[in-house]
């Protein structure tokens, strides 16, 4: 595996250079890296089932492209492409203006009962008026194509405007307090966007913006009846816990809010509250992990405005704001520098959200803590002696040290899958360190150190961690079997020696990290069974 | 005849003109995958989005079928040039379809001979074998029915990012884009499915042999 970085660059820029269509020297590579052939057999054949370019657009070439009709419009230049369809800007013949056409994909309106949806959905949406809410003019079918028209607004949307640039903080709190009030507009008018993203915000010239695409997204995204692959349909790093583990007749405004709450979070931080490398391990942080704070990735996030982004996006709907207003409100407070509605949260919910951003940390903390405690206890009634105590405290010093920088490196992603065993390796040599050297080895009750080190490991959901906690507790166990029986002669007396009982302990720890193995394997299947992006 | 599977596609054809169903049948059967990952990769390098080319796929071999006796070719470089020519006709109506303009182009008929052109016009040549001897031309046909067979057995997600890196030629920041994941995320991934799909055309690759 650790040469894998180097063997991707090597791939990748043979594969660059395939495409760009040039004779990349395949002789010269493999006298360096022998290793590849198979790998650049593979990447040769896949480029020449590549369809050249050319193939499609020569076969197109003869339809004249530009203008045309499509029933009173003029279909001008495509503007967009989503997985709903396609973006036209066109004229409206007989208005004479200019108007954008949405194409809705013939599969995403498969059913009679799909194309009812749709259109009741466009025209609650059509009935809507707001200065920064795209107007939507017509829903209509022509020559079976399905498609709604709507105002054109020239200019790009917000998440363009982001990946060109990061925003002022004044500008990002007037744009989020401006779009906050045109969805309070369509909750007021009993429409819930449910797919609020920064790509679904246009800016204009003077840099307005205007709300597009809200409602539909109900229509095309399963309900019930839907395929199970519906559930995390859509876009998770913006979508509410609720929405996310789609429980759709929880979703309600608070959504909205919630995803307001993660466009400000973009905005503030350049990234989205969560973005994990497959769809599950995204879904559960959405589902049971805090994100980082906004002032942990920049500095120069002001503190009122990180307050008020992570209200919006507790976990809770009743957690968040009550209203899009409120938070336009809470947003404008903090434009007058007047004192702002949001309350910092108490020392408890700060603790709670801290276990949640650090499970890993916590768990460890809050084991050595209880340890601690109960050894204080002994401590105190004199049953342990001052030298002990000592020992004791060092090491659970130690211990939570260790941790600590254990959760920084395991805070990097490259890092994080290497500090990961590290981390592992570390608790199971300091357990030991404990048993043999604090405790009385395998005849101490601390062994139930092991059991928890490998249920533990389950929570980082990959079934080799657990694997290899799994072989590093026997071997750290036979190591305490052989003390026990070599130099612990005057523990022999007292407990039993038969080999059996620890062949019983070693086997239970076989079985349990088969257990949590298989779960996460299960796990993991799962996530690729509800991973699959839809078709 | 033989069961080898894929040697031997020229025979397939031979037999399978001479009105063997079986055989035809065969034919049809090996190229299903080649054409559903060709179709795919044509479709959505031109959408630039996630599509289902299943339909165009299943109009593919249904004319493929209907116009059998028209293919005047023998081998199977002419065979699959013949089924792509007759896919990319259906990707453009697909395409053409789906950007509103409903205006059907006449179907023009595929020439019967001359399929020569096909390979010029198709680029089934390969970058790194510039002046592909017969055998090597053979060869690599062998290669690209192994190649989309073994990528039909992957995973999905295994196939999603070989198909937008490899066969849609999109860079790695675009494929996270679409797969929603991050740009290092894809990056293993690919690797993965890399080291995947040659093993899986490892096994294609002795099935024949075992087979033959």
């Amino acid at each position: 595996m650790k040469d894998d970085p180097q063997r991707l660059d090597l791939l990748d820029d043979y594969l660059m250079q395939l495409q760009a269509g040039l004779r990349p020297d395949r002789a010269a590579l493999l006298r360096e890296h022998p290793e590849l052939a198979s790998s650049l057999k593979c990447i040769e054949a896949l480029e020449g089932l590549a369809p050249p370019a050319a193939e499609i657009d020569s076969l197109l070439a003869d339809v004249p492209e530009m203008p045309r009709n499509f029933g009173p419009y003029e279909l001008l230049e495509e503007v967009g492409r989503g997985g709903m369809g396609v973006v036209y800007k066109a004229r409206q013949i007989d208005l004479d203006r200019v108007v954008a056409i949405k194409m809705i994909l013939a599969s995403h309106l498969a059913s009679p009962e799909h194309i009812r949806r749709f259109q009741i959905e466009a025209r609650a949406a059509a009935r809507l008026r707001h200065s920064n809410i795209v107007h939507i003019h017509e829903v209509g079918q022509c020559h079976g194509q399905h498609y709604f028209t709507m105002e054109h607004i020239e200019g790009e949307s917000l998440a363009e405007r982001l990946a060109r640039q990061p925003l002022a903080v004044e500008e990002i709190v007037r744009l989020v307090s401006t779009v906050a009030r045109a969805v309070e507009h369509l909750h007021s008018q009993g429409i819930v966007h449910r797919d609020l993203k920064p790509s679904n915000i246009l800016l204009d010239c003077e840099n307005q913006p205007y709300v597009t695409d809200f409602g539909l997204a109900k229509v095309f995204t399963p309900g019930s009846e839907a395929t199970a692959t519906g559930v995390i349909a859509g876009t998770p790093s913006y979508m509410a816990p609720e929405q996310a583990a789609g429980r759709n007749a929880e979703v309600g405004p608070a959504a909205d809010i919630y995803s307001l709450g993660a466009i400000l979070y973009e905005l503030l931080t350049g990234e989205p509250p969560f973005r994990r490398e497959s769809p599950l391990d995204t879904l559960l942080d959405i589902l049971s992990r805090e994100p980082r704070l906004p002032r942990e990735i920049n500095a120069r996030v002001p503190r009122g405005l990180e307050l008020i982004c992570m209200k919006c996006l507790s976990k809770s709907p009743t957690d968040r704001y009550a209203s899009a207003a409120a938070l336009a409100d809470d947003l404008e407070r903090y434009v007058q520098g007047e004192p702002l509605a949001v309350r910092p949260p108490h020392l408890g919910q700060r603790i709670y959200q801290w276990v949640r951003r650090q499970p890993a940390l916590a768990s460890r903390l809050g084991a050595l803590g209880v340890f601690y405690l109960v050894e204080i206890g002994n401590y105190h009634y004199g049953t342990v002696d001052w030298a002990f105590h000592l020992r004791i405290t060092s090491l659970a010093a130690a211990w939570a040290l260790v941790s600590i920088v254990c959760q920084q490196f395991v805070g990097y992603q490259r890092l994080a899958v290497p500090a990961r065993f590290v981390w592992g390796m570390l608790d199971s040599i300091l357990l030991l360190i404990v048993l043999l050297f604090v405790a009385d080895g395998a005849a101490s009750a601390l062994i139930v150190g092991y059991p928890l080190l490998i249920a533990g490991s389950g929570l980082w959901f990959h079934v080799r961690f657990v694997g290899v906690m799994t072989v590093l507790s026997l071997i750290s166990y036979g190591i305490l079997v052989v003390d026990f029986y070599c130099w612990r002669l005057n523990l022999q007396d007292h407990f039993d020696t038969s080999y059996a009982r620890h062949i019983l302990f070693a086997l239970s720890l076989i079985v349990l990290g088969a257990i949590v193995a298989g779960l996460v394997q299960r796990l993991r299947m799962l996530s690729n069974f509800y991973g699959r992006p839809l078709p | 005849m033989s069961d080898s599977r894929f040697e031997n596609v020229a025979e397939l054809i031979a037999e399978a003109r001479q009105g063997d169903a079986v055989c035809r049948d065969k034919l049809f059967g090996l190229c299903r995958s080649y054409l559903e990952i060709v179709a795919r990769a044509q479709v959505e390098t031109w959408l630039r989005a996630k599509v289902d080319a299943s339909d165009i796929v299943q109009e593919t071999m249904m004319e493929a079928f209907r116009d059998f006796e028209h293919f005047g070719g023998k081998s199977e470089q002419e065979w699959l040039g013949w089924l792509r020519r007759i896919l990319a006709h259906n990707v453009a109506d697909f395409v053409r379809r789906y950007r509103g303009t409903a205006k059907r182009q006449a179907r023009r008929e595929v020439p019967i001979r001359g399929a020569r052109d096909s390979t010029a016009a198709f680029g089934v040549a390969e970058p790194a074998a510039p002046c592909a001897t017969p055998s090597q031309a053979y060869l690599q046909i062998d290669t690209e029915l192994r190649v989309t067979a073994a990528l039909a057995t992957l995973p999905d997600d295994y196939q999603e990012v070989i198909v937008l890196r490899n066969l849609e030629r999109l860079p790695f920041n675009e494929v996270a884009q679409r797969m929603e994941r991050t740009r290092p995320a894809v990056q293993m991934l690919w690797m993965r499915a890399i080291k995947k799909l040659q093993e899986a055309m490892g096994e294609e690759g002795e099935r024949i042999t075992d087979e033959g």
